[in-house]
């Protein structure tokens, strides 16, 4: 099986903007990935795994909705794409069925 | 409600950095991510939050790419063209461009060589673990609230004694020396050592030392071990093992035979405490006067370690209280007596109290080293301002050719800050090859042992240092020149902004302000110095050859008898005028002594100084005898009296030597009565700095430290010889070391003479630097105002007019700068004298020479400039337009 080309921090990135749908923005993936992880990326380090994930193409871009309290500043809205969908199954697919080899874990019992 | 916005100046950095396109999006979340942890509580925590998330958005893939930057051309490709148009103007104004690398070279080799002496005296002593946790006790004692006496050493029970009450005292370790040298027997050598130490074993846990060779838990831990030195082992053994070799040590107050356990690496020289003999502690038991006088003689050195419980102030009142419960009704109701603590890393440069084991630094000197190369740098990136904004008018139509090819001021900004770093690191590089070949000789000049700094922070911050330099020195002229209007300067109806004159005005006074305050500074240092230096000393210092008294023979019921044998020979020798042997010679320490005045018992007691002597002592140094007489051995009563010096006399509360001849003074200690013999003429004993001591003479022939000898110093050699070979015959054991009296007192001047060298090299570094910025500025004037000169030449000027007219526009400058100066001289210079108690003072020599000297300077660099342009035929500058 071949492996993804998908780091830990973008897959959680990738994760969260398939969650999120149609709202998924800087802040709301910021949001989720607090949320599900408890971990606090800064903006920098986010938009740096964002801008990654689409150069690879796992996500599609679009801007739009500049608000008051962006200082009237665009939004770039993110949309997961088949190969990123691929990709996350991928890795899951990986991950899974390496654990299972690895003696005393055994995910279907779990 | 209304939600306070955040800081808005990270936004300009980001402007600068990162894509425009990138940022909108980027900083508009981080915006909205503020407000949202705004909102939710915590407005600094959002506001600290804020700079993190700003900051981290400078990440590869938001950053500008290069062609964003500027017009059309690549942020590097620009670069490389500002090097390399660079490196053109500043080979093109080749005088220009050599006084300023000249000048900055120099600047920054006195900075770094400066820098290399301040790093080595202010780290002493941090090279031991616990160096901020240790700290020393001193003593000091007030009568009155003045403080009287003041040591480096405290009684010997003390350390234990805290150490045991004190939950935070971890640990003691207590250092004694005899206060003169011990005489060490190896074999059939022997030698003198000047620092013989007594101290505990846990010298290893307190300090950072540790053995070469042997056990440091056992080393020290019984009587009659030593611990040597790796050089004095080879002093004394040569190849041979040393450990476990007996060797005999004799010193003031007794001898014996000491077992070598243990060698050790040779001191530091960056270390207070530069050891090369320690005996083991206990050493001192064995004589008895050291447990009987146990709470009375404060001679112990004694450092003490704490734990992270320790409060300063609060641990000197009450550890102050212990000892005035153990000293108990020793002490009077107005005296009081304190234990007080020094931090171990800053004994080397602030403490100063008796006792000191060895002679320490001087903080005043080290920030008045780092004062002048601060200012001397400051003169060469003064003359790279002034030079560069003068230079604008020939630089004018560059810029003007520049801006209509469509330069941006940003370019141009650019273009000038790169000549000034370009200068700056250029400079720095020479600086740094300088120093190396420098430091040797500047480590001999200044006598401090020290090695190019090793340590990157250092390195590093020399180099951000050198990059804001260029960019301060070269900030005002960049935007001076890049500020032209490109039609004017090429219209030609373009002249020299007077803005620009101005600060240049300002600047040159600035710099005639720093080059006469060093010249008046260094002619008050080379005057008090000289002042101190030919100061009378109060007795014969040129003829007296003072040789360490023999020791091993000391305690002997026979030494006096075989002192006064030697003494009867010694007078027969020829070329030996006069012989006396005494507890101290001046320039060595006396006993602190207590003794009041009979006559007003109730008064308070005074600390004064006593010198223990035999019959001879005031012939053989020409003390002067002001009232009374000296010893003799033909009035045995004579035992029961004492000698005073005028010092001594005011200390004790006499009227005069007549009232002092007919008093009675009582010491304290033993409450002898004596009668006063004589009064001599105060004489400078232990240094010219301080004032006079008051100090008592007693005839007490036993407490023999030196042997005195008057000598012819015709035929010194052989008188040397002839003496050396009569003592070895009368005490065969001593090693005959001599030294003179004046030698010893030019010693004490050495430090003092360092700093004067130090100090006018300087000075007239600051100096040339000043003149050479003076002399590029007049170069620039005079071609500037070339057609001017040509025109009043043509029109009958005379070459003293033309002088006037380019020194005028000096003249301003000098008179600001040499008011400003005669200020800074009269005020710095007053403080500083206040050191000295003994004086010269300011006259007005020490305000005009100094100016003197830098309009000479002045006029000469203008005038070689003048008779440049106004030798040359008026025609050559007129004919071509």
């Amino acid at each position: 099986m071949k492996s993804t080309d998908l780091g830990a921090f973008e897959e959680i990135a990738l994760m969260a903007i398939g969650i999120l749908g149609k709202e998924a923005y800087g802040v709301t993936i910021k949001d989720e990935i607090e949320k599900q992880t408890n971990r606090r990326p800064s903006v920098g380090a986010l938009h740096s795994a964002l801008y990654r994930l689409e150069s690879k193409g796992y996500v599609t871009s679009f801007e739009a909705g500049a608000t008051a309290e962006r200082g009237g500043r665009r939004k770039r809205y993110y949309e997961m794409t088949t190969k990123g969908k691929e990709a996350l199954e991928k890795a899951h697919a990986l991950r899974s069925s390496m654990l299972n080899l690895i003696p005393g874990i055994d995910l279907n019992n779990s | 409600m209304k939600t306070k916005q955040p800081p808005s100046w990270p936004s300009v950095i980001l402007r600068r950095l990162c894509s425009p396109e990138q940022l909108e999006i980027l900083y508009g979340d981080v915006y909205e991510v503020f407000h949202q942890r705004a909102r939710k509580g915590g407005r600094l925590k959002a506001k600290l939050l804020f700079y993190r998330d700003a900051f981290s958005l400078i990440r590869p893939f938001a950053l500008k790419r290069a062609d964003e930057y500027h017009s059309s051309l690549g942020y590097l490709s620009m670069m490389s063209i500002h090097l390399k148009t660079s490196l053109r103007s500043l080979f093109k104004n080749r005088m220009s461009t050599g006084i300023n690398i000249f000048g900055l070279t120099i600047g920054m080799t006195a900075v770094l060589l400066i820098a290399q002496f301040a790093i080595f005296e202010l780290n002493f002593d941090r090279f031991h673990e616990n160096s901020e946790s240790i700290h020393r006790v001193s003593f000091a004692r007030m009568i009155d609230n003045q403080r009287v006496f003041n040591s480096a050493t405290v009684f010997m029970p003390v350390g234990p004694e805290l150490v045991e009450a004190f939950p935070e005292v971890e640990d003691q370790v207590r250092f004694y020396y005899g206060f003169t040298h011990g005489e060490v027997k190896v074999g059939d050598q022997t030698f003198n050592e000047e620092k013989a130490v007594f101290t505990e074993p846990s010298y290893f846990n307190v300090f950072s030392y540790g053995l070469k060779i042997g056990n440091p838990k056992t080393a020290l831990s019984e009587p009659n071990k030593v611990i040597i030195s790796e050089s004095l082992a080879t002093k004394y053994f040569g190849h041979n093992e040393a450990i476990g070799q007996v060797i005999h040590f004799s010193f003031e107050d007794g001898e014996t035979d000491l077992e070598v356990s243990g060698i050790f690496e040779d001191p530091r020289s960056d270390s207070h405490l530069r050891l090369h003999f320690l005996m083991s502690f206990k050493t001192l038991d064995q004589w008895s006067v050291f447990k009987e006088g146990e709470w009375n003689l404060p001679f112990y050195h004694t450092y003490l370690q704490f734990n992270d419980n320790f409060q300063k102030s609060d641990f000197e009142v009450r550890a102050s209280e212990l000892i005035r419960e153990f000293r108990g009704g020793a002490t009077e109701q107005n005296i009081v007596e304190e234990l007080e603590l020094q931090p171990l890393k800053k004994i080397h440069l602030d403490s100063d109290l008796t006792f000191e084991l060895f002679e320490n630094g001087d903080r005043q000197s080290v920030n008045f080293m780092i004062g002048i190369a601060i200012l001397i740098l400051l003169i060469a990136y003064l003359n790279y301002i002034n030079l560069a904004t003068a230079k604008a008018v020939k630089r004018a139509k560059e810029v003007g050719v520049r801006k209509i090819l469509g330069s941006k001021r940003r370019q141009l900004v650019d273009q000038f800050l790169t000549e000034a770093f370009l200068l700056s690191f250029v400079a720095l590089g020479l600086a740094i090859i300088l120093v190396i070949v420098i430091l040797p000789y500047f480590s001999e000049m200044v006598q401090k042992p020290f090695s190019i700094a090793k340590d990157p922070v250092f390195w590093v911050s020399v180099v951000v240092a050198a990059g804001v330099g260029g960019l301060v020195s070269g900030i005002y002229p960049a935007f001076v020149l890049s500020s032209y209007k490109p039609i004017s300067i090429l219209k030609g109806s373009f002249s020299t902004s007077s803005r620009g004159s101005v600060l240049r005005k300002v600047l040159v006074s600035f710099q005639f302000l720093i080059s006469i305050s060093m010249i008046g500074g260094t002619m008050l240092l080379l005057n008090q110095t000289n002042f101190l230096m030919n100061k009378d000393l109060g007795f014969e210092a040129d003829q007296i050859m003072v040789v360490n008294a023999p020791r091993t023979a000391q305690n002997a019921d026979t030494y006096l008898t075989r002192v006064r044998a030697f003494a009867g020979e010694v007078q027969s020798l020829s070329g030996i005028n006069r012989f006396t042997h005494s507890g101290s010679v001046p320039g060595k320490v006396m006993a602190p002594a207590t003794f009041q005045n009979k006559a007003n018992i109730s008064g308070e007691p005074s600390s004064l100084q006593l010198i223990t002597l035999d019959y001879g002592f005031f012939k053989t140094f020409g003390l002067e005898f002001l009232k009374g007489r000296a010893f003799s051995k033909d009035h045995p009563t004579d035992q029961a009296t004492l000698i005073i010096n005028e010092s001594a006399l005011k200390a004790l509360g006499f009227e005069n030597a007549e009232d002092a001849i007919k008093g009675k003074i009582v010491s304290i200690g033993s409450g002898r009565e004596f009668d006063v013999l004589g009064v001599v003429r105060n004489h400078h004993h232990t240094s010219l700095k301080s004032s006079y001591e008051p100090i008592v003479f007693a005839l007490f022939p036993n407490q023999t430290l030196y042997f005195s000898f008057n000598v012819n110093t015709s035929n010194l050699v052989g008188t040397v010889e002839r003496l050396e070979s009569m003592m070895s015959r009368h005490f065969p054991d001593s090693p005959f070391e001599y030294s003179f009296l004046n030698q010893a007192f030019d010693a004490e001047f050495k430090a003092e003479l360092r700093f004067v060298r130090v100090f006018r090299a300087f000075s007239i570094l600051s100096i040339l630097l000043g003149s050479l910025g003076l002399f590029g500025l007049a170069a620039f004037m005079a071609s500037q105002k070339l057609k001017e000169i040509s025109i009043r030449k043509v029109l009958g000027a005379r070459l003293m007019d033309i002088l006037s007219l380019l020194a005028s526009s000096f003249t301003m400058s000098l008179l600001v700068g040499s008011v400003l100066a005669c200020l800074a001289l009269y005020f710095g210079g007053r403080a500083w004298l206040e050191n000295y108690a003994f004086r010269i003072e300011m006259s007005w020599r020490h305000f005009v020479l100094p100016i003197a000297v830098v309009i000479l300077l002045s006029v000469l660099t203008i005038a070689y400039q003048t008779i440049k342009v106004a030798t040359t035929e008026p025609t050559k500058n007129l004919r071509n337009e």
